[in-house]
C-alpha cells in the first residue's frame, strides 16, 4: 500500500530507485528530518501546527529557509552536477516557496515524505514533479568539499 | 470517502497549511459538529492532521500549546472519550 502510494505521487521513482526506511509518522516533516529532528513538524507560522525557530520571518520563502539552514551550518551552495561530500540539504520549491527538503549523508539522499515514510532515494530529480516542484538549491556544510 | 480522498491526495505534502486547503478537508469541516465522532475515529485509527478540522467544528482545543502531533492526538482522543464521542 505504502509503496504504491509513493510511486503514484512520484512517478519518476521506480521500484529499484528507493528504499523505505521508517514507519509513517505525522510528528515531523521533511525540514525537521533534514535537520535531524524527528520530534517536531517545522512549518510557519509558529503555533499553527508545529515548530518554527525564533527570529526568522514566518513565511515559506526560500530566502527565509536558507537563513535557517545557514544557522545549522548549511551555508555553501553546490552546483547540482556535483555530488556532495559530507552532509548537504537540497531545497525543492514551486515558485518562491519551498515544498520539500532532501538530505545527503553517508553518501546517499534521504527524504521524509510528508507525514508518510522516510526513504532513501538514489536521485534528487526522482522526487521532482507536481507535488514538490524542482530542486532549486543544494547547500552543504563544507566549502569546496566536492567530488565530481 | 472524503477522508480517504484527503489522505490520499495530501499525505506526501510537507506543509499542514497546504493539506488543510484541500477541497475534501473543507467539505468535511462544513459538515459541522456532526462529523466530530467520525474525525475522532479517523484520528484514532489512521493518525493524520485532523486537528484544524476538530478545532473548527468543536470550537475547543484540548491539546496543550506546543504539543507534538502524537500528544495532540492523545489529548483529542481523551477529550472525545470523556464526552462519549469515541469508544
Amino acid at each position: 500500500m505504502s509503496q504504491s502510494e509513493i510511486e503514484r505521487d512520484f512517478p519518476a521513482l521506480g521500484q529499484g530507485d528507493y528504499q523505505i526506511n521508517s514507519a509513517q509518522d505525522f510528528n515531523y516533516n521533511c525540514l525537521a528530518f533534514a535537520l535531524g529532528d524527528s520530534s517536531q513538524w517545522w512549518e510557519p507560522p509558529r503555533g499553527f501546527g508545529g515548530y518554527w525557530p525564533d527570529g526568522f520571518s514566518q513565511d515559506l520563502s526560500i530566502t527565509t529557509v536558507i537563513s535557517i539552514l545557514g544557522l545549522h551550518g548549511f551555508k555553501f551552495e553546490l552546483p547540482s552536477s556535483q555530488v556532495p561530500v559530507g552532509e548537504a540539504i537540497a531545497i525543492y520549491a514551486i515558485g518562491d516557496e519551498w515544498t520539500h527538503f532532501a538530505k545527503f549523508s553517508n553518501g546517499q539522499w534521504a527524504s521524509k515524505l510528508g507525514d508518510g515514510h522516510d526513504i532513501v532515494h538514489h536521485a534528487l530529480d526522482s522526487l521532482e514533479g507536481s507535488l514538490y516542484g524542482k530542486v532549486v538549491k543544494i547547500l552543504t556544510r563544507s566549502d569546496g568539499a566536492l567530488k565530481s | 470517502m472524503l477522508a480517504n480522498q484527503w489522505r490520499n491526495d495530501t499525505r506526501h505534502l510537507s506543509l499542514i497549511s497546504k493539506k488543510v486547503m484541500h477541497q475534501a478537508y473543507f467539505r468535511i469541516m462544513g459538515m459541522g459538529p456532526a462529523v466530530v465522532p467520525l474525525l475522532l475515529e479517523e484520528l484514532r485509527d489512521r493518525p493524520a492532521h485532523w486537528f484544524t478540522a476538530l478545532k473548527a467544528t468543536t470550537n475547543v482545543d484540548p491539546a496543550p500549546q506546543g504539543s507534538s502531533s502524537s500528544e495532540a492526538r492523545q489529548a483529542w482522543l481523551d477529550w472525545g472519550r470523556g464526552r462519549g464521542l469515541l469508544n
